[in-house]
């Protein structure tokens, strides 16, 4: 359920490395209950709301969250572009 | 040769200075229409210059003339020079040209349409705005998700100077990090920082989002007549500087705006998108939407600039048959690709380079000589297709990487593919033909209201005067709009909205006040500048979308895009009923607010 990228990240980086990573819940899960659960696994969380959890963790951390059964996905930041035309 | 250094009048004011000087009959003389009419004016307003201590020597001539003042500044002590609007004989405007309290008179200038072209005959605002005085987006709370806002701009502040934003968001990653930080500022923080207080951060050093909030809520106060002023002058604001922008720091943008409107209705703007996942609604920001969304908060998405680029491709997997995607390195060396196979078929895939290697996914960083990529093939977990994506770095411009498919087993067939490179990519699939589809994500969000572009006129007011853009054809759709449907057949864009070219604020200092493409752009008084795209489309619903709210604080998404949808102007080019590149049709205020 870890990216592909950031399987590849908790592979290579140093424990105490840190980057940012959003967790999507699967259907039932309590947002709240889910936030306190990330943040005692490790995770910094800076966002919560509806189906996802945001915030930033170590590699061992990410590990530990690919692990959680209500975990759907653990995704990282992605980059969009703004749509003017010049 | 050297310019003329011996008059103060503008060309026009010269040429019907000269033909009141001349014989010639009006009909052979350009300086007789050369003030804007039929027939040779008598007397004409002029605009003119004069240093404030002078005023009344200017009076004095113009009575002399035949003339008169039509109106001065309330004060025009408060600086050394001052305009006077004046009528003056034709007859007169040689001698006018001599005088010493004279530093340059213009002759009246058509003004060209601008944020009031998008406003009047094109989509009915201001009709509705004049028959309803008070829909101003009062009590609605309207956030731009963008590259930020300046705050500092006079469209963003009250008349007594103070800001309309209740909140300003900065959302970003500190250098030498990955992790993202969200540093929030009350209107008191920005209040004291526009009065010499404490420092906070810029509202927008690229200026794109500053543009966007000045089409949906500015008040206009930047320009004297306050033509620039947008949908929804009155709404209350909030501004999110996401830098960069990823879709976490958007995601908490929509959140925070949410939250800040408490009971009151809020709509969010968002002139922002990407192609890189599923194009279904699964991805993180359009669950997002789907779920934030609801009664009294509506999210606002821009379809997308990609109509014309060729950004996507799709085949059919047949047993027995190889389905191959070519994909061109564009100039940047960069390429992804994001292919899409449903879930339940059967295949083998693999990437070829251009010199017709062979590779399989999953094998990690693989350097080669055309360049180094990184292919994964994964079921994602969200929506359980499968899913290649393809990174390639370092490649030779115009080499051609091949994604083979070949099917095992079929149960559904239809697979798309999404290319791009840094900043979009065209042409990204050579040989494919360009057949909808590119609706970005977020857009791509069933609860999102996705917009497409509209060119609303073809004029504007630029720093040497006004400039046409050849080639535009008004009320048709700009080429770069792009179009649906979605991946799985949801009817995107909902609708089309004036895009196609707007004027509105200029962010100071920003990338857009500096980039010497956009010299020609700039509107004289350096506060606004004239630009195009679905994003520009975007706040222009959004603020219509405040208007809305402001009479009907609960509607829904649903509602919303069926009061769109039932509203909009139909006619020959969009057809009778939703078309992939119109949507349901053209945004049509008056019928929307009639209804």
């Amino acid at each position: 359920m870890l990216a592909p990228e950031l399987e590849r990240w908790s592979r290579e980086a140093d424990d105490g490395d840190r980057r940012t990573a959003l967790v999507r819940l699967r259907g039932g899960t309590e947002v709240g209950e889910a936030a306190g659960r990330l943040a005692s696994l490790g995770m910094e969380v800076t966002s919560s709301g509806p189906g996802s959890v945001i915030g930033t963790v170590s590699p061992p951390v990410l590990r530990r969250i690919g692990q959680e059964t209500w975990v759907l996905a653990v995704e990282g930041p992605r980059t969009l572009r703004t749509l003017g035309h010049g | 040769m050297e310019p003329r250094r011996d008059t103060v009048l503008d060309a026009r004011l010269r040429r019907a200075a000269a033909f009141a000087e001349s014989d010639l009959p009006v009909e052979e003389s350009l300086g007789a229409r050369t003030l804007g009419r039929e027939t040779a004016p008598r007397r004409t307003t002029v605009k003119l210059l004069v240093r404030s201590a002078e005023l009344g020597a200017a009076e004095q001539w113009l009575a002399a003339a035949g003339g008169g003042v039509v109106s001065v500044p309330p004060d025009p002590d408060s600086s050394g020079q001052v305009v006077v609007l004046a009528g003056v004989p034709v007859s007169a405007l040689s001698d006018l040209d001599g005088q010493p309290w004279l530093l340059r008179a213009e002759a009246p200038k058509e003004m060209f349409t601008r944020m009031d072209r998008a406003r009047g005959p094109v989509t009915g605002v201001d009709a509705v705005q004049a028959a309803h005085g008070d829909l101003t987006g009062a009590g609605v709370l309207l956030a731009v998700v963008d590259t930020g806002v300046d705050w500092s701009h006079p469209d963003f502040r009250h008349d007594d100077g103070t800001t309309r934003l209740e909140r300003f968001l900065h959302a970003h990653v500190p250098a030498g990090t990955e992790e993202s930080k969200f540093d929030v500022f009350d209107a008191g923080a920005i209040n004291k920082a526009l009065n010499g207080g404490p420092a906070i951060p810029t509202g927008d050093p690229g200026g794109h989002g500053t543009h966007c909030a000045s089409i949906a809520a500015g008040n206009g106060r930047g320009a004297t007549d306050r033509r620039f002023r947008g949908v929804a002058p009155e709404c209350s604001l909030m501004g999110v500087r996401a830098e960069p922008l990823l879709d976490v720091h958007i995601i908490e943008g929509i959140r925070q705006a949410f939250e800040l409107a408490g009971d009151r209705p809020a709509v969010v703007s968002l002139s922002l998108g990407g192609h890189f996942g599923a194009h279904d609604g699964t991805s993180a920001i359009e669950n997002e939407i789907a779920r934030a969304t609801g009664p009294g908060r509506i999210v606002v998405v821009a379809a997308g600039n990609e109509g014309d680029d060729g950004v996507h491709a799709q085949g059919r997997l047949v047993v027995g048959e190889e389905l191959k995607f070519t994909v061109r390195v564009p100039d940047t060396g960069l390429v992804f690709c994001d292919v899409w196979i449903p879930r339940g078929d059967q295949v083998d895939v693999f990437v070829e380079s251009p010199s017709g290697t062979r590779f399989e996914p999953n094998t990690g960083e693989t350097s080669t000589p055309d360049g180094t990529f990184v292919a994964d093939f994964v079921e994602n977990p969200v929506n359980r297709e499968q899913n290649l994506t393809f990174l390639m770095i370092n490649g030779t411009v115009d080499d051609r990487w091949t994604i083979r498919i070949t099917p095992l087993s079929v149960v559904h067939g239809e697979v798309h593919a999404w290319a791009g490179s840094v900043e979009g990519g065209r042409l990204m699939f050579p040989g494919t033909p360009v057949e909808g589809y590119s609706i970005g994500m977020p857009a791509t969000e069933e609860r999102a209201i996705a917009v497409g572009s509209l060119i609303s006129r073809n004029k504007f007011e630029g720093p040497q005067g006004d400039s046409t853009l050849p080639g535009l054809s008004v009320d048709s759709l700009s080429a770069f709009s792009s179009e649906g449907p979605t991946r799985i057949g949801v009817q995107k864009p909902d609708i089309v909205a004036p895009g196609q070219v707007v004027t509105a604020a200029l962010s100071a200092g920003s990338d857009m006040a500096t980039n010497p493409r956009l010299a020609g752009r700039r509107h004289p008084s350096g506060k606004y500048v004239t630009i195009q795209g679905t994003s520009m489309a975007t706040p222009f619903v959004a603020g219509i979308v405040a208007l809305m709210l402001q009479r009907e604080p609960r509607l829904t998404p649903e509602e919303v895009q069926q009061r769109l949808r039932i509203s909009a102007r139909r006619d020959a080019a969009t057809g009778p009923v939703w078309n992939a590149r119109y949507g349901w049709g053209k945004l049509d205020a008056e019928a929307l607010f009639r209804a």
